[in-house]
């Protein structure tokens, strides 16, 4: 076999489409020659270099069309519904002004029956209610 | 990642269900993109042939006898929508049958020397004919076997390897001696 022939191997050695009987050859071939060992290397560092380009992906503007074109539902058929969970993950800040608020107007609601003082409030004292004005005295409706 | 498989959705597409074709374009339609992009290099061609393919897909899928051979099937599919755009802007030079010459006009390193190597073998892919960066793209990045390729070609499997070879042999010899110069001090 030619180094020609033997190349054309090494790209089907590189895609695992060559018998074990193939291979062996191949690699033995490889020992030998330096210029098929060197276009060996080479082929492995293009694959790699292949490998390492940067995802392509599709525009949004396709699922639009798609859409329009009524191929796929208008909502996302796979989008996970944001829960309060998410949100309180994604906005960590204004989650936790929210939930102070909240807590503080809560409070304003809770207090009262929490601090209620059930016992009737004392009147005063003759001698301090003396000092207090007379229209004052009578309690407001 | 899927919960499904190509043939189950497409089992369930042929039960009337459309959220199936749905995950199935979710699943593949990067990968077209992708190939359409690098085969047609503009961004609006690429994705009129893609759209142009899942159509193309949701009409004819009822007449595809193996579900198995789904990838090969919708990639033959696209590449015809890549190659009827070629055709269109009169790029075809060489499409039909072997090209003779595997680079594009005005491809010499020169002008992508001081790249990096991996910007430097996209830029050498993407002046390989279509006919051989096609192959290259299936075998390298869709990791179709060879039998699998020769189907979405309509050619032999002996012709695919030839091609491989020819692509590859290519840009590995405009390669290496772009990597023995970035070895040196």
């Amino acid at each position: 076999m030619t180094c020609e022939q033997y190349q054309m191997q090494i790209g089907q050695l590189l895609d695992n489409e060559l018998r074990g009987e193939e291979s062996s050859t191949v690699f033995a071939h490889l020992g030998a020659c330096f210029a098929c060992r060197d276009f060996f290397h080479a082929s492995l560092q293009v694959r790699a270099e292949l490998m390492n380009a940067e995802t392509v992906t599709a525009p949004d503007e396709l699922d639009d069309r798609m859409r329009a074109a009524g191929l796929i539902p208008t909502e996302q058929p796979f989008s996970r519904k944001t829960s309060i969970w998410d949100l309180r993950v994604a906005f960590p800040l204004p989650a936790a002004a929210s939930i102070a608020l909240l807590l503080i107007i809560g409070s304003l609601f809770v207090a009262p029956v929490l601090f209620h003082d059930p016992q009737p409030q004392q009147e005063f004292p003759p001698d301090v209610l003396q000092l207090v004005p007379v229209e004052l005295r009578t309690p407001r409706p | 990642m899927h919960p499904f498989t190509d043939e189950q959705l497409i089992d369930q597409i042929g039960a009337g269900n459309p959220a199936a074709f749905a995950q199935l374009y979710q699943r593949h339609k990067h990968a077209l993109y992708a190939f359409c992009l690098r085969l047609l290099k503009d961004r609006d061609d690429a994705l009129d042939a893609v759209q142009e393919t899942f159509v193309k897909i949701h009409n004819r899928l009822s007449t595809l006898n193996d579900p198995a051979s789904f990838r090969a099937w919708m990639f033959a599919i696209v590449r015809n929508e890549v190659y009827a755009n070629l055709r269109r802007k009169k790029n075809l030079e060489g499409l039909e049958g072997e090209a003779k010459e595997v680079w594009e006009e005005g491809t010499p390193l020169d002008s992508v020397i001081g790249e990096e190597r991996t910007e430097l073998v996209q830029r050498l892919l993407g002046k390989l004919k279509p006919e051989y960066r096609e192959v290259l793209m299936l075998r390298e990045y869709e990791q179709l076997s060879y039998a699998e390729i020769a189907a979405v070609t309509g050619d032999t499997e002996s012709s695919v390897k030839s091609r491989l070879f020819k692509a590859r042999k290519a840009l590995t010899k405009k390669f290496m001696p772009y990597v023995a110069e970035r070895k040196e001090p």
